[in-house]
């Protein structure tokens, strides 16, 4: 591009001669108004920070509400009336404590015979549905191994019912808690495991006993 | 090997004259990480250069000011995508940043950047009046003229745009920025001429 020489001649005089051209005086005061625009890198950061803390909190946050909403049925202990008395039953670890209760009630010399154990006192909040059979022919003199043998006998519903492998000791206990789906789930997958762990045992000491029996009849066999 | 040497469109006073090509590439990746100490140093070695470009197109100081402030704000925000081969490649850039927030705030200032003077515009090819003349008073005299005429003759004879670019700057066409350009230099010689007589 060809310039003018009245063009060239100006741009020069501007260009050689920059330094007689005014120059910033308030320097101070501009910078002032530049560094007040500028981002604050401390804000930045906070900011940042602010954002990470936030991020890492939220899988707490997750964790802490699981934790809290698998504590969080603590209520009040469900009464069972049973035929003359009343068993608490805590609804945190239903069938652990029927059980306990379950065997701690038992009479001991067998004079009183259970008929029927009907839940009562519903919990309105849960809606805890309890219900308790059990079987009136116990052996009053072997009370005690009953009351320990029951421990495995206590069955959920949709276990199959060749564990019970006492007969006319056995008991039923029925639990649902219908306001919490998940709760009820996992309780009862917690009752099947139990009880499929007890299943287990129980069939290995079957096999052992068998075992046994079949070795000591091979001892007996004379020698001829 | 002395920047100031190969600045080639602007010579800078001897405030720089210091500085090597080394320490203002620290100077620069600090000002990109945010150092305000360093921000502050560069805006101290720059902002002279910026305000002379400011100058010329705004015509008042306090205008040329705000420029000024602007147009380091936009330098330091966008320092970090630009990376600069030597000190001149920075200048220009701060240049026409500088430019573009001069422009910027004309067309808030000016909507309509056309002035029609009657007659056609006699041009003086003998460049005699200016031999004596000091840079200052010729800077005085560019802001006195209208702002039409000083921002297309300050953009095609001093910045180096082509009328095509002046005109997409400004949204004028070619030929208005061109007879712009010729009644600038008009007026520009007759205010200098008339200087040279008093």
């Amino acid at each position: 591009m060809n310039k003018h020489p009245f063009d060239e001649k100006i741009a020069d005089i501007l260009k050689q001669n920059e330094d007689q051209l005014p120059s910033l005086k308030d320097k101070e005061q501009v910078w002032k108004t530049v560094e007040h625009k500028l981002p604050n890198s401390f804000r930045k950061n906070i900011f940042h920070y602010t954002l990470y803390v936030i991020a890492a909190c939220i899988p707490l946050l997750i964790g802490f509400m699981i934790v809290f909403r698998q504590k969080e049925p603590q209520q009040k202990p469900v009464n069972i009336v049973c035929s003359d008395h009343t068993i608490s039953v805590d609804t945190r670890n239903p069938q652990e404590e029927t059980k306990k209760e379950l065997i701690r009630n038992l009479p001991a010399d067998g004079s009183k015979q259970y008929d029927k154990v009907q839940e009562s006192d519903i919990s309105s909040q849960h809606n805890i549905m309890t219900n308790a059979v059990v079987d009136t022919s116990i052996n009053p003199l072997l009370a005690e191994e009953h009351a320990m043998a029951m421990q495995e006998d206590v069955v959920a519903e949709p276990v199959e019912p060749s564990i019970q492998s006492i007969p006319g000791n056995k008991i039923k206990i029925r639990i649902s808690l219908s306001s919490h789906k998940k709760q009820q789930e996992r309780e009862f997958r917690v009752q099947f495991n139990d009880l499929y762990l007890a299943k287990n045992e129980m069939e290995q000491t079957v096999k052992k006993e068998e075992k046994q029996e079949k070795n000591h009849a091979l001892f007996q066999i004379p020698l001829r | 090997m002395k920047l100031n040497a190969r600045c080639n469109l602007f010579s800078r006073s001897c405030i720089y004259d210091n500085i090597t090509e080394e320490i203002l590439n620290t100077l620069i990746e600090q000002c990109k990480k945010g150092n305000r100490n360093d921000q502050y140093r560069f805006f101290q070695l720059y902002a002279d250069h910026v305000f002379r470009v400011c100058l010329r197109y705004m015509g008042n100081k306090p205008e040329a000011e705000d420029c000024v402030s602007r147009t380091f704000l936009n330098v330091f925000n966008n320092m970090i995508y630009v990376s600069f081969e030597n000190e001149k490649m920075l200048l220009a850039w701060m240049r026409k940043i500088a430019v573009n927030e001069c422009l910027m705030s004309l067309r808030k200032k000016v909507k309509n950047m056309d002035v029609f003077v009657e007659g056609e515009p006699i041009i003086d090819d003998k460049q005699d009046f200016l031999s004596n003349i000091e840079a200052s008073y010729l800077l005085e005299i560019i802001q006195s003229l209208p702002v039409g005429y000083r921002t297309v003759f300050n953009l095609y004879a001093i910045e180096g745009y082509t009328h095509e670019e002046i005109g997409q700057q400004l949204g004028i066409a070619i030929g208005t920025s061109k007879s712009q350009l010729n009644r600038a230099r008009s007026l520009l010689q007759e205010k200098l001429k008339k200087m040279e007589e008093k």
